[in-house]
């Protein structure tokens, strides 16, 4: 009891004496805070991204710890001047456990001579102590910033802009950001400085989980690189699935005419973030499958791979792990998944072909699917089925997957499948049709491939994943809507119902109008290709330029060939593919409506 | 005294008509399509005097019968005319020793007296022949089809009839008769006014087979033209979702003849235009040009001036207007050109422009503008030349037209931007670049405008499509062309037509892939969007092409024909049932 009281009065005092002075403290804390970040940044590029000797990384070590030892303090201010302690630490549990982990770090390094981060280099097999000390170091510093990036990112969402231009101006700094770590010395083996547009470009295709390169990804960069390529690609998917699943869950709530006006209201006035609980669960969700991923890879590799170290066989793991989820098809073998050994590896292509898939899936598809919820309430009431677009979305791709592999079986039988066995031939088949439809993976040489050959993994990745999820493309829906539509014109019926649910024409006017928009780019940055690189066969012009547009990254190999001209334009229709399709559709749901006048109706002839 | 027995004798002369028709068809068959020996020729000569003298007894018969004979006579003006002009013939024959005949010999050039009797004689039974299936389509046209099918059942049978005429020995100038599926192809070719060949009509052909083409062209391209322009009238007249149920029940009853007055039209504008043309042309053939004789430069103007305002591209000379000494007559290309616009244009669009009454309306009231449709038609149109030219000329600057001077090289460009779809080439399309290549397809996707003789998607589907995308990006929702409100029902028509068009593209492109190896995919999907949009252009793969290839060249021509019409029909007169409707779906999109 009297330490209690003790303690209260104590506390009372406290308070009391650090009442008055609780504004100028925190506010003084919070700029020490903002310009403690952008050091902390600007030290950690600096050491990450040039060749640093000894005694400049001692230097940049005292530093880098002084600014956590500001962090530390300021964390103990803040805590101490918000009056509900208990709750504060409640509240701020990340940076309460980083913050212990600071102490224990500090506590181990200078008091029981440096256990813990030994014990990490002998398990990680780094180099030397500096390497470890550095990894763990910047391992922090990463999930700080990311900490610290999704706070602001919620001061950012109160700014009030539209989700179409929140989504393309994340996407622009993302790219950019990229861009710039890509361009520093240590990012390449070589320790030179990458030309702005091979930088670019490769960040463009990180961002946007395309996996086209004009630089070899395995041979030019360093783990830094790679590692930066890996960041690129899992922040890009998740802001695609975050955005598209916003839209998504925007677009299926069902909204009439009536609504209209009001939805236009609800998308300018409310945030991508702010979508509840949105955001958490696409990370969890996302993480979950990559981690699994991650292990099935782990332990799939073919003898033929070798691996120097545990470390690189983690590293390599994870970066196809993540490539994969995230269809990004990135690879860290000069051949992709043809290299030798790796393309044997059949259990290994199943595993990918089946993460790509579920990545191309979309994330309600996901959630309707296999969220426990959701199978509990199927499994006691067995008349309730998938929802409408889960059904689209899954026996649309299941079509395509299995017309894709059986047409690409036949085409290439006699071809590049010459030398397979039947069911290794299979495998590979069905890996293409599944890679096609926006991953970017290959497990046979694509520049071999037979012309209809082209002209099938073309349309797949025109047609491309599902809505909601990372791939792109016009997505599956559209093309199943598309496809109704037409066999109902040429049946003579007017109504298209789709499992006792009438698709309204304004849902088939909006999947033309992507389908058509999507033709659209596609046919004028064909005709830009064949003007700026007319030495290139038109069969692998299109096939980059479909495959760039549906962000796929599968390729004849002529993209480092391309002229600056052709890069361009490949940036160009990566980054429309991407943004464009999405804001495209968006734009097409919430065009304001004025009622104020209506001129009579037009008539005229089409067709 | 003929009354109580004019059934009856009515009906015998109907049977003996019918027999006859056909008795002078195989007759003329024979003569037109085999080599004949004189004595043979002399015998069907004698069979077709007898054909032409029954004729005349039964017209004469009819005449006793019908009781009202002076409005007989009115009613039957062109039968009475071709008895007339039978008799003149048959008197000149057998009493004036030829004189009318060796007249036409002389000023014709013909070689012998047989030649020209077999000319004139043939030319008698075509106009009988084309009169008498006009009154049969009367017939056929009450058996209440609809215009859908009657539209594809006419062009099938058209096909196969020009396919069989073209397999008659004497069309060809090798020996024996053509192969099935190169005459097939030819008459497909033909009569959906593309112009694609797999042989070379200039010289596998001889001047009968040339002329079967030019027919079938004609015909085609009268089809076509008749059946677009009951749509649009149809469809224009402006139909709301209430009449929809009855618009339904008018189609299906209403044929294509029946539209009143619209054939007659149709046939006068065509002929007037396609004659302007000819004499036009007539005038500007270059001199280095050479022409045996008289009758073969009328005849070579004729042919063309018909493929030009029927888009059908083909050509007499091997090289098709790139032709050595063609390919420098720059006002002839102008003068085909020109022709070619008229044809792309659309029935309704000229009649809108140029006829009397609106000409006179329009000086009247000032304030009276085009309507909708054409200023969609024409703008659409003059923006597509025109940027066609320009990219074109800026592409091929330095390489097809880089030995031609700026004003020639305009010409050319000019004029390969408007053979968008007729398949005229004053250039050789092989020598084209790729970008090149792709705008040409791309114009050749887009084709002509609706109503027209061309292919495509036509200018008005792809006007649409791009207001309504621009509006789409702008945020706005409504629509608004000329002070007109474009429902969503047409937006949607137009995005459907382009789907279908792009599809069985794609479809077609991809089956190409399969059959044919040995081409470039530039060349394959030029071919195949050529083929689709019944414009002729090639690279010249065609003939190479194998026979499964030519199969899908075949139907890509025939769905390209007959398939955007009918879908785009079928897409305006669905059935809507409103007995029960589901809860709307919510889909996302993109």
């Amino acid at each position: 009891m009297n330490i209690s009281r003790i303690k209260n009065t104590i506390i009372e005092l406290l308070n009391n004496a650090i009442y008055k002075s609780k504004k100028p403290v925190l506010t003084t804390v919070r700029s020490v805070k903002v310009f403690l970040w952008i050091a902390a940044c600007v030290i950690l590029l600096y050491e990450f991204g040039y060749d640093v000797s000894s005694d400049e990384l001692k230097q940049v070590f005292l530093a880098l710890d002084i600014i956590l030892l500001f962090y530390f303090l300021s964390f103990i201010i803040r805590w101490l001047y918000s009056f509900r302690r208990l709750e504060f630490l409640q509240s701020h549990k990340l940076e309460f456990l980083l913050v212990i982990i600071i102490l224990i770090n500090s506590i181990s390094y200078y008091a029981f001579d440096n256990r813990i981060v030994h014990f990490l280099q002998d398990f990680f097999e780094f180099n030397s102590y500096a390497d470890a000390y550095q990894t763990l170091l910047a391992f922090y510093f990463i999930v700080l910033i990311s900490y610290e990036g999704v706070k602001a990112s919620v001061i950012l969402s109160q700014l009030k802009t539209k989700p179409a231009r929140t989504f393309i101006i994340s996407f622009i700094i993302l790219i950019f950001f990229g861009t710039g770590v890509l361009m520093f010395p240590e990012m390449s083996v070589k320790h030179e400085t990458m030309s702005f547009m091979d930088a670019l470009f490769t960040a463009v295709s990180a961002s946007c989980v395309t996996g086209l390169i004009v630089v070899d990804t395995a041979t030019y960069f360093s783990l830094k690189g790679q590692f930066v390529i890996m960041i690129l690609m899992q922040f890009g998917g998740l802001g695609i699935i975050t955005f598209a699943s916003f839209l998504a869950s925007l677009l299926k709530t069902g909204v009439g005419i009536k609504q209209q006006l009001m939805l236009q209201d609800f998308l300018e006035s409310d945030s991508l973030f702010s979508a509840k609980g949105l955001l958490s669960k696409i990370f969890f969700i996302t993480f979950l499958v990559e981690f699994i991923a991650f292990i099935l890879i782990f332990f799939s590799w073919g003898h033929d791979v070798h691996f120097n170290t545990v470390g690189q066989k983690v590293f390599f793991s994870a970066f196809h792990s993540v490539s994969a989820f995230c269809n990004a098809g990135f690879s860290l073998f000069t051949n992709g998944l043809f290299e030798q050994g790796v393309a044997t590896s059949y259990i290994l292509h199943i595993i990918i072909a089946i993460t790509l898939i579920l990545g191309g899936i979309g994330f309600s598809s996901l959630q309707d699917l296999f969220s426990v919820t959701n199978l509990r309430e199927r499994f006691k009431s067995p008349w309730k089925e998938w929802k409408l677009s889960t059904k689209i979305a899954v026996y649309t791709s299941m079509v395509l997957l299995f017309t894709g592999m059986i047409a690409f079986y036949f085409i290439e039988r006699n071809n590049t499948l010459a030398d397979m066995n039947f069911m290794e031939a299979m495998i590979t088949s069905f890996f293409q049709s599944a890679t096609a439809r926006t991953a970017g993976f290959n497990t046979v040489d694509f520049s071999a491939l037979k012309i209809p050959a082209l002209v099938l993994i073309s349309f797949l990745m025109f047609v491309g994943a599902s809505s909601g999820s990372v791939g792109g493309g016009i997505k599956t829906s559209t093309f199943y809507l598309l496809i109704k539509s037409v066999i109902a014109t040429l049946n003579n019926r007017a109504k298209i119902e789709i499992d006792k649910k009438f698709i309204p024409k304004e849902l088939l006017y909006k999947a033309l109008s992507v389908f058509f928009f999507a033709a659209t780019m596609n046919l004028v940055a064909i005709f830009a290709l064949t003007i700026t690189d007319g030495d290139i066969s038109l069969e692998r012009l299109i096939f980059e330029q479909v495959s760039a547009f549906g962000t796929v990254g599968l390729s004849t190999g002529i993209t480092a060939d391309l002229s600056l001209g052709g890069r361009i334009i490949i940036i160009l229709s990566m980054f429309i593919g991407r943004v464009g399709t999405l804001t495209f559709a968006l734009a097409l749901s919430n065009r304001a409506t004025t009622t104020t006048h209506k001129y009579p109706k037009a008539h005229l002839m089409v067709g | 005294m003929l009354y109580s027995s004019r059934s009856q004798v009515l009906n015998t002369l109907i049977s003996l008509k019918a027999f006859i028709w056909l008795t002078a068809t195989i007759l003329l068959l024979y003569v037109f399509g085999f080599e004949t020996e004189k004595g043979e020729l002399e015998q069907v000569f004698l069979g077709l005097d007898v054909v032409l003298i029954i004729y005349f007894s039964t017209f004469l018969i009819r005449l006793l019968y019908e009781f009202r004979r002076t409005e007989f006579l009115k009613n039957n003006k062109l039968e009475t005319f071709l008895v007339l002009i039978i008799i003149i013939n048959t008197i000149s024959n057998h009493f004036l020793d030829n004189k009318i005949i060796g007249f036409f010999i002389e000023s014709f050039e013909f070689k012998s007296y047989e030649d020209a009797y077999l000319a004139l004689i043939t030319f008698f039974f075509i106009i009988l022949i084309i009169y008498e299936l006009i009154n049969a389509s009367d017939i056929f046209s009450r058996l209440k089809a609809s215009p859908a099918n009657s539209f594809i059942v006419s062009f099938m049978i058209l096909i196969l009839f020009g396919t069989g005429m073209l397999m008659l020995p004497a069309m060809t100038n090798q020996e024996g008769s053509m192969k099935f599926m190169d005459a097939l192809f030819t008459s497909v070719s033909a009569c959906c006014v593309t112009g694609l060949i797999v042989v070379d009509t200039a010289t596998f052909f001889t001047i009968k087979g040339q002329i079967v083409i030019m027919i079938l062209v004609q015909i085609g391209a009268l089809g076509i033209i008749s059946f677009a322009s009951f749509f649009a009238n149809i469809m224009k007249s402006g139909v709301g979702i209430k009449q929809q149920l009855f618009l339904q029940d008018y189609l299906i009853s209403e044929s294509l003849f029946s539209a009143k007055g619209l054939l007659r039209k149709i046939i006068f504008i065509t002929l007037l235009l396609e004659l302007i043309t000819f004499v036009l042309i007539y005038f500007t053939w270059g001199d280095e040009v050479v022409f045996t004789s008289q009758a073969q430069k009328l005849f070579f103007t004729a042919f063309h001036a018909v493929s030009a305002f029927c888009n059908a591209g083909f050509s007499l000379f091997t090289n098709g207007l790139a032709e050595h000494g063609v390919a420098t007559s720059y006002i002839l290309h102008i003068v085909v050109a020109i022709s070619m616009i008229f044809g792309t244009i659309g029935f309704s669009t000229i009649q809108d422009i140029f006829s009397l009454k609106r000409l006179r309306d329009r000086y009247q009231n000032p304030w009276k503008d085009w309507t909708l449709s054409t200023k969609v038609a024409v703008y659409t149109t003059a923006f597509l030349i025109v940027f066609g030219m320009l990219v074109f000329y800026l592409l091929e600057r330095d390489y097809i037209l880089s030995d031609k001077n700026f004003m020639e090289a305009t010409i050319s460009s000019f004029f390969q931007s408007v053979t968008r779809t007729a398949g005229f080439n004053t250039v050789d399309i092989g020598a084209l670049r790729t970008p090149t290549l792709i705008l040409l397809a791309f114009l050749m996707f887009i084709g002509a405008s609706s109503g027209s003789v061309g292919g495509g998607i036509k200018t008005s589907t792809f006007y649409l499509i791009l207001v309504s995308v621009f509006a789409t990006i702008r945020g706005r929702l409504k629509i608004e062309i000329d002070k007109r409100f474009i429902p969503k029902e047409l937006l949607f028509k137009a995005l459907s037509i382009f789907f279908f068009a792009a599809s069985i593209n794609l479809i077609g492109v991809f089956v190409l892939t399969l059959t044919e190896s040995n081409f470039s995919f530039v060349q394959i999907i030029f071919e195949q969007v050529s083929a689709f949009g019944t414009v002729g252009l090639s690279t010249g793969i065609t003939s190479e092409l194998s026979t499964a290839g030519r199969v899908v060249i075949i139907l890509s021509m025939f769905v390209g024909r007959v398939g955007t019409l009918t879908f785009a029909f079928a897409l305006s007169s669905r059935q809507i049932s409103q007995n029960y409707k589901y809860p709307k779906a919510h889909l996302m999109v993109g």
